[in-house]
């Protein structure tokens, strides 16, 4: 059965276009993608993930305010049978130049599996869902970030 | 002659309208207490002779009737997320006319069996998960309602990779199963009307007769359908029309009575703007809601504590913006005591106001409720909206049905509570529609002959449902 993704762009973000690209090159793969859109609460990528039995949560996030917004959606994902869901964030995460190492630092101290700064091509995370979901085996070992 | 007796066998009422269909006309309507406990016959006869006193019709060449009578259709709903597959379980029962008695989500626990097994209900829906969703929960709910007792007919209307062991589990134990496509087959789309036309048919072919509505039998060509749904269909065929005449367009009936108020919809309310971003599930064009707290006999006091709360004004409500506004708290419990011992009291004309500011408060609520709400968030791109449900503010028609608005000296000015207020603006209530009203109690009876001829059904709606209102100024509709 084809692996289900809940994506969304979370907080009072309303940039859409990585969203909708992201969306396509995932369909392209073959990927059973739940687009929950712009301005996506928790509580809608975890009632989402909860209904579809979604493999991974994609958190979005470009307006610099991601940190805020994601904080805590783990330990709700516990509460709500889900716990050990992958989730993955990307985009613009925090406010600043804050470099990335210590941005990628504090998301996966709270509870994401993978980070993924600005400009990271679509290709590169579906690299990482497919490694993470064993869907196949990637030959460059992961890469870095 | 040729004229047709339409019937409704309410919960207090059977209630009889005599349509002459050459003339398109109301010929008479009547009523007698429904007479569902020793046998449905009797109060329909009489209902039939007081009738007959006026129009002196004896003979009709199509008897039909609805039904609410014996508790009316009672339906169970489980799913897995409470905002999701509940929701669209909850949504789809309405829209049958049935009232959902009780509403679970996630893994039902043994103190739920009780509940279910304490009040079983006429049908219990058992949806959950989109397809290829989750499957663990409606089958460990299937699993549960499997060793139940009492025993009830089960629409199941859930993830599709499940709904196979859901059927073999459940029929394996001996129980009556009805499969359905998924109710929410994707996380953005609804699938409501299979679920909806499984009901009904359900209710005619063995409801009717366990409540013994059916004893009717000899003296009416048959019971087609619950009454909400009666009234619902009503509604759709006034709002658009047959393919030779148009309708009135986008309308909601707001349907007032002692034990409930009703709010039923024909209007799509999802055409945004750039600034507005839709979230939660799409609700369905032709939407019903029933608020069992609202209705102005049964829950006078719940009434007051709702609003009272709302408007600051304690519990009497009779804060500066409370429907209760003037109204001496004392002078209130008294009334509400009145009330409360005797539900089928009508008040004379020094307690009108009373009574009109029960029926605003539960109108007011129960539209609030049936409609959509904005969020406003200020994002670095501007402000933003978030709607939630369905935006009536363009809506163009509102009409009022049930006793307490078709017997109110002014229904106009009691409706106008139900407005778009802007002291509320999150709620997406109607700004400016006409307001009309069910004069001659008639929609269910209409609903009733759209089935044989809906051109008919919809000239007389045209005709008898009659426009009260003035222009209502903005944000002064209390």
């Amino acid at each position: 059965m084809n692996k289900t993704l809940v994506l969304g762009v979370i907080g009072a973000d309303v940039h859409s276009v990585g969203n909708k690209i992201l969306e396509y090159a995932l369909n392209l793969e073959g990927f059973n993608v739940v687009n929950l859109g712009v301005m996506v609460s928790q509580q809608e990528f975890i009632d989402a993930a909860v209904e579809t039995a979604a493999d991974a949560i994609l958190v979005s996030s470009l307006y610099g305010h991601g940190e805020l917004d994601c904080k805590g959606l783990r330990e709700k994902c516990e509460e709500a049978g889900i716990g050990n869901i992958l989730m993955y964030a990307g985009g613009n995460l925090v406010v600043g130049k804050t470099p990335f190492e210590e941005v990628e630092k504090r998301f996966l101290d709270m509870g994401f599996d993978r980070v993924f700064p600005p400009g990271t091509l679509p290709q590169t995370g579906i690299d990482f869902l497919r490694k993470d979901l064993g869907l196949a085996n990637i030959s460059d070992g992961g890469g870095s970030l | 002659m040729n004229a047709a007796l339409l019937i409704d066998f309410g919960s207090t009422f059977t209630k009889v309208c005599s349509v002459d269909l050459d003339s398109e006309m109301i010929l008479g309507t009547a009523q007698a207490p429904t007479t569902v406990r020793t046998d449905i016959s009797i109060g329909l006869k009489e209902a039939f002779s007081i009738l007959k006193e006026t129009t002196g019709i004896e003979t009709y060449t199509a008897r039909l009737a609805c039904s609410s009578a014996a508790g009316g259709l009672s339906v169970m709903a489980s799913g897995v997320v409470e905002s999701l597959t509940l929701k669209a379980a909850r949504m789809a029962a309405l829209g049958a006319g049935a009232k959902v008695t009780r509403g679970f989500h996630h893994y039902l626990t043994n103190s739920d069996l009780k509940i279910i097994e304490a009040e079983p209900p006429d049908i219990f829906l058992l949806a959950g998960g989109t397809d290829g969703g989750n499957s663990e929960i409606i089958i460990h709910n299937a699993g549960k309602l499997a060793g139940l007792k009492r025993a009830f007919p089960i629409v199941v209307a859930g993830n599709r990779a499940a709904a196979d062991e859901v059927q073999t589990l459940l029929e394996s134990a001996g129980w009556e199963v009805h499969v359905c496509p998924n109710i929410m087959p994707e996380l953005d789309r609804l699938d409501i009307d299979p679920v909806n036309e499984i009901i009904r048919s359900i209710f005619l072919s063995r409801i009717t007769h366990a409540k013994g509505i059916d004893k009717a039998g000899e003296f009416i060509d048959g019971v087609l359908m619950p009454t909400p749904y009666a009234v619902l269909s009503a509604a759709v065929l006034l709002a658009d029309g047959t393919e030779e005449e148009s309708g009135a367009g986008g309308l909601m009936v707001i349907d007032a009575g002692g034990a409930t108020t009703d709010v039923h919809s024909v209007y799509d309310g999802y055409e945004v703007s750039d600034d507005v971003i839709l979230h939660g599930i799409r609700e369905p064009r032709i939407k019903r809601t029933v608020e069992g707290d609202m209705g102005v006999r049964y829950n006078a006091s719940t009434i007051v504590e709702t609003t009272g709360k709302e408007s600051g004004g304690g519990l009497s409500g009779s804060g500066k913006n409370g429907f209760f506004q003037g109204m001496d708290a004392r002078e209130i419990g008294e009334l509400l005591l009145e009330i409360g011992g005797h539900p089928e009291i009508l008040f004379g004309d020094s307690k009108k106001e009373f009574d009109r500011a029960l029926c605003k408060a539960a109108v007011h609520t129960a539209v609030k409720r049936h409609c959509g709400t904005y969020e406003k968030h200020y994002t670095p791109h501007g402000a933003r909206y978030l709607q939630q449900g369905k935006d009536f503010t363009g809506l163009g028609t509102i009409i009022g049905t049930g006793g307490p608005l078709v017997n109110d000296s002014n229904p106009a000015e009691t409706l106008s509570a139900c407005l778009f207020d802007g002291r509320e603006p999150d709620s997406l209530r109607p700004r400016k529609p006409e307001i009309m009203i069910d004069k001659k109690y008639i929609l269910y009876a209409m609903g009733l002959l759209a089935s044989i001829d809906a051109g008919k059904a919809l000239r007389i709606m045209k005709k008898e449902i009659i426009k009260i209102s003035q222009e209502q100024p903005d944000g002064n509709n209390r």
